[in-house]
């Protein structure tokens, strides 16, 4: 019995310390208070001061750009990622190794060494300040992730589809779209889940590329700008998130759906 | 041929993305307006409904409606970074004294069309002599130039200690001098709530004049001025200072910037190296708490700033900044930004105690008048134990080397951080020296601590086999 | 003519397979332009001083105390973290492989992953002084373990998953006790995805900005390499990420090495 359970257990205490911060947000959320002290009582007070307090012009504005960012970032990444996953499936063996090693690097690499040699990158060849660079940062570190998303799918493909389809008669776009396509689909739609949550959660590379005076900020560098002004933390910050972080949960778990499905399948087969 | 279509397609894609990237910023940009005014300032440092009431004010003036793209930065040494960088479109600077010496000698500033601003009148004219007085050879070029046509001052005030009086009593304080942000009254409760900023100029000042205190200056500093000495900077200097501001780490909370006022202001620290204003500010708020702030300049002396509007040399709206200047220089506007902030503004006290809406904007947020342009905090005397900074000039690279270390320095001892270096660099020598030994013995035997998958499998199946055939 | 150009183009390419690969070269383009060239960047910029190519910078470096430091200290942030991050990790990797459910259940401990990590570090720090711990060392370690622990489970639970049950069970069957078995056949085969979740975790722990200033103000390699930059001193900060880039080519070779012949794990 006690075999059984302490592992349970063990899990449970890990999770409880993985979520505590997580569900810190959500409650404090509820409360009425600006700074790390005890919550006075319930109150919506902090969900509406995301739209009154006298920073919610700048809170939505960041809002804004955030969104703007990372849709763009997402489509972009998405779009490129994933024709770049057809074709760097169907390279030689050589050159493919090596393209997925250098497709690895902005995953594997530290974020902060990526952010400022793209810095250094922007400034030496003079790229204009603001939306420009911060955009083809983040779909420089999301295509990966996109294309790591779809890899899989491809190598799951019976790859004489593909040839069965041009043997048919079809060109080679129209084998793409209607072959290659639908099978990598869920692959391609779980990579632009994937960059989108980056694209919204990132910090250093916005942060290092927004350039100081161009006054776009995202949700996060707002944040972390305010850690370091003595305003103090505003009280939309906790509501604001937990909004997001509903909605970056949904999205994850709606991506992995099939993930469940399958699982209940199996334990069908199972039985 | 398809290839071709296929490559431009996809061209046209990238192109596209970036074209809506480039192009993103006239999607999210407000309505239109005739013009944009980029002031880039310290944080804090504005009244919050001014910028609003500055964009309506300039469309009743001239008719036109302006956008003020208001970005902030924390310290000089930020500030005069991107600055020199050069990327950044920038209207309006508020730098500080030695910063704007060192971006006149660069050429980065154009002079301040006083003609265009009808309320230049109203600054303190002391503030200008002083700095003219301190600052005598700047040279821009090849020509002599004076710092006062190159800025106009918004805020001045000392660098100082705030403490709480709970905590510290005023004689302590004042006797311990600098050396309260040391604990040299060595009170327990002290320990562990000292704060400090995390601007190396300052800290100087503050490590300087601790050694002049308790006259641990290398011998051949101990005459100099309080002028001279904060702007001296060598090596016997910055090794002193370096040496105890390592030392101060055991009864240190943390270095801030912005912070130290709302913590002093709620209690959570007794001991602050701040400005001025900060202090003014904190000990207003702090009464609303019941904490009791003071702040004081010690008598060995200290350091007395300026902080002024200067205008980059290739700004985009010249006269927009002029305006924005002329607006904050008016006395109702500047003595709103000292009720909001608490820094004391530029504006000649005579005219603001004289002017109707500053006296009844004063007794709206509950001040005393008289009590308000009479206290020393706000308007000390200028004396000569107050210095101003200056340019530290190329040894700016070894005092920012210097805080570095400083910042860096663990109180464990260092030690330790040795002990691991050489443990890492020997880990990663044997695992390498262990990969090599690996990759040998699996050619010659087949057999390895580390297995892949297809390896075990043989040996799984040779086991089998030789159970089998034993059998 | 141009037509010949092409059927010469492609009588010297054999098959479909070549043809298919144009899909990536505007890719190929985007990476070369903002991966490869600013990494270039950096180890140029490693070599200029004043304008001049010369091994300044690294003398600097070396010279200067105070990056030896925090480079000292962050590793050993990092190696404490990691170690942690593999002491906790591997329980809930071994456990959740084992479980039916598992391979749902490792979302729920990825998820946190997905939450911005400045208001989670932030929302750390909340509950630290609301318990009123003190801000520091340990604090700094916490936080770091708390954030990296999904990075150490993810490739450890993939790893272990994927371990085929009958080599554990063939050992028991042939007489070994459990922690034989776990010690002989199933940690062995784990190897892959202890290396790969040390790597995932040391890496970025290493080279954190933000989370150690937040949670106890000590000052890391990322905060340094951030403030170099800050102040424009692009040839010491590019010497120092030229270091951390070292270390992660060094652990991405590596890992290859490691794992040959290995599936690459996907992202989730």
């Amino acid at each position: 019995m006690v075999k059984k359970i302490s592992p349970k257990i063990y899990l449970i205490i890990i999770l409880a310390l993985l979520y505590a911060p997580i569900i810190f947000v959500v409650v404090f959320s509820f409360s009425n208070t600006t700074n790390f002290t005890f919550p006075r009582g319930f109150s919506l007070e902090g969900y509406r001061a995301i739209f009154t307090s006298s920073h919610a012009e700048k809170l939505l504005d960041s809002l804004k750009n955030t969104i703007i960012i990372a849709v763009i970032s997402s489509i972009a990444s998405t779009i490129i990622g994933s024709v770049s996953a057809v074709g760097i499936f169907y390279m030689k063996p050589k050159t493919k190794a090596t393209f997925e090693n250098i497709n690895q690097l902005p995953i594997v690499n530290s974020e902060i060494v990526m952010a400022v040699s793209l810095m250094l990158f922007f400034t030496t060849f003079s790229f204009p300040t603001g939306w420009l660079r911060i955009i083809i940062g983040h779909i420089t570190f999301c295509t990966p992730y996109v294309i790591l998303s779809v890899m899989p799918r491809l190598m799951q493909m019976d790859s004489n589809i593909y040839e069965a389809a041009l043997d048919l008669g079809a060109s080679p776009v129209k084998a793409l779209v209607k072959v290659i396509l639908p099978i990598i689909f869920p692959g391609i739609i779980s990579g632009a889940a994937i960059a989108f949550t980056l694209s919204i959660d990132d910090f250093i590379i916005t942060q290092i590329n927004k350039g100081a005076a161009t006054g776009i900020d995202t949700l996060s560098t707002y944040l972390y700008s305010s850690t370091r002004s003595a305003s103090g933390f505003e009280p939309f910050w906790y509501p604001l998130f937990t909004i997001i972080i509903i909605i970056v949960i949904t999205i994850v778990l709606l991506v992995n759906l099939n993930k469940f499905k399958t699982k209940g399948k199996k334990k069908e087969e199972e039985d | 041929m398809k290839k071709i279509v296929l490559a431009t397609v996809l061209l046209l894609a990238m192109t596209s993305v970036f074209f809506s990237a480039y192009s993103a910023e006239s999607i999210t940009a407000e309505a239109a307006t005739d013009e944009k005014l980029y002031i880039y300032n310290w944080g804090d440092y504005i009244g919050p409904d001014v910028i609003d009431n500055f964009e309506t004010w300039y469309q009743a003036e001239t008719g036109r409606t302006i956008d003020v793209v208001y970005t902030l930065y924390d310290t000089n040494e930020i500030m005069l970074t991107n600055l020199t960088k050069g990327e950044e479109v920038l209207d309006l600077i508020c730098p500080s004294d030695y910063a704007i010496e060192k971006l006149m000698k660069e050429g980065k500033l154009q002079k301040i069309n006083k003609s265009a601003i009808s309320t230049i009148g109203n600054v303190h004219p002391a503030l200008y002599t002083k700095v003219d007085e301190v600052f005598t050879d700047i040279m821009v070029g090849d020509s002599q130039e004076d710092m006062s046509d190159y800025f106009v001052p918004y805020m001045w005030g000392t660098l100082g200690i705030m403490y709480n009086t709970d905590v510290v009593s005023r004689e302590v304080a004042e006797e311990a001098g600098y050396g309260l942000l040391w604990n040299t009254p060595e009170i327990k409760a002290l320990n562990k709530k000292i704060l400090i900023k995390d601007s190396i100029r300052d800290t100087y000042v503050a490590a300087l004049m601790y050694l002049k205190e308790t006259d641990s200056l290398p011998d051949a500093y101990k005459t100099l001025s309080v002028q001279d000495l904060i702007n001296t900077v060598n090596d016997d200097l910055l090794a002193a200072a370096e040496e105890i501001l390592i030392e101060q780490k055991k009864v240190l909370k943390e270095y801030e910037v912005d912070i130290g006022k709302g913590d002093m202001m709620a209690g959570k620290a007794y001991a602050n190296l701040a400005w001025s204003g900060d202090a003014l500010w904190a000990i207003e708020e702090a009464y609303e708490n019941d904490v009791n702030l003071d702040y004081f300049v010690p008598e060995v002396g200290g350091n007395v700033w300026f902080d002024g509007w200067a205008i980059p040399a290739n700004a985009q709206n010249v006269t927009g900044a002029h305006k924005f200047i002329e607006y904050v220089c008016m006395p109702e506007v500047a003595i709103t930004n000292s009720i909001e902030i608490g820094y004391t503004c530029a504006v000649d006290p005579a005219i603001l105690s004289s002017d109707s809406d500053v006296i009844a904007l004063l007794e709206d947020n509950e001040y005393v008048v008289d009590d308000y342009f009479n206290d020393s905090i706000r308007y000390p005397d200028i004396t000569s134990s107050l210095g101003v900074m200056k340019d530290f000039g190329p040894s700016q690279q070894n005092a920012l080397a210097m805080w570095e270390r400083v910042k860096s320095a663990s109180v464990a001892g260092d030690w330790v951080i040795w002990v691991v270096i050489g443990s890492v660099a020997l880990a990663a020598g044997l695992g390498i020296l262990l990969f090599f030994v690996i990759k040998n013995k699996k050619g010659m035997k087949g057999r390895a601590v580390l297995v892949s998958k297809t390896e075990d499998e043989q040996e799984e199946i040779e086991e089998e086999e030789d159970n089998s055939e034993s059998k | 003519m141009q037509k010949n150009i092409f059927l010469t183009i492609k009588n010297r390419i054999k098959g479909f397979h070549i043809t298919r690969s144009v899909f990536a070269y505007p890719y190929v383009l985007f990476l070369m332009l903002f991966v490869i060239v600013p990494l270039a960047l950096i180890l140029v910029n490693a070599f200029l001083a004043d304008g001049k190519i010369s091994f300044q910078n690294f003398v600097d470096l070396s010279r200067d105390g105070a990056s030896l430091k925090v480079l000292g200290h962050s590793f050993l942030v990092g190696i404490v973290t990691t170690a942690l991050c593999l002491i906790i990790g591997y329980p809930v990797a071994y456990i959740l492989a084992k479980m039916p459910s598992g391979g749902v259940l490792v979302i729920l401990f990825i998820l946190p992953m997905w939450v911005n990590f400045l208001i989670r570090t932030l929302a750390t720090r909340a509950i630290f002084q609301a318990m009123g711990v003190a801000l520091g060392e340990g604090t700094v370690i916490f936080g770091m373990v708390y954030n990296y622990l999904p990075f150490m489970i993810m490739p450890l639970h993939t790893t272990l998953s994927n371990i085929d049950k009958s080599y554990s069970e063939a050992a028991s069957d042939l007489g070994a006790d459990p922690v034989t078995v776990f010690l002989k056949t199933t940690l062995p085969l784990s190897v892959p995805g202890i290396i790969s979740g040390i790597i995932m975790v040391f890496i970025p722990t290493i080279s954190t900005f933000a989370i150690s200033q937040l949670l106890g103000g000590v000052f890391l390699f990322g905060d340094s390499i951030n403030d170099k930059f800050n102040h424009g001193l692009y040839g010491v900060g590019s010497v120092m990420s030229l270091v951390m880039l070292v270390f992660v080519l060094l652990s991405n070779v590596m890992l290859k090495k490691f794992n040959k012949g290995e599936a690459k794990s996907s992202v989730w």
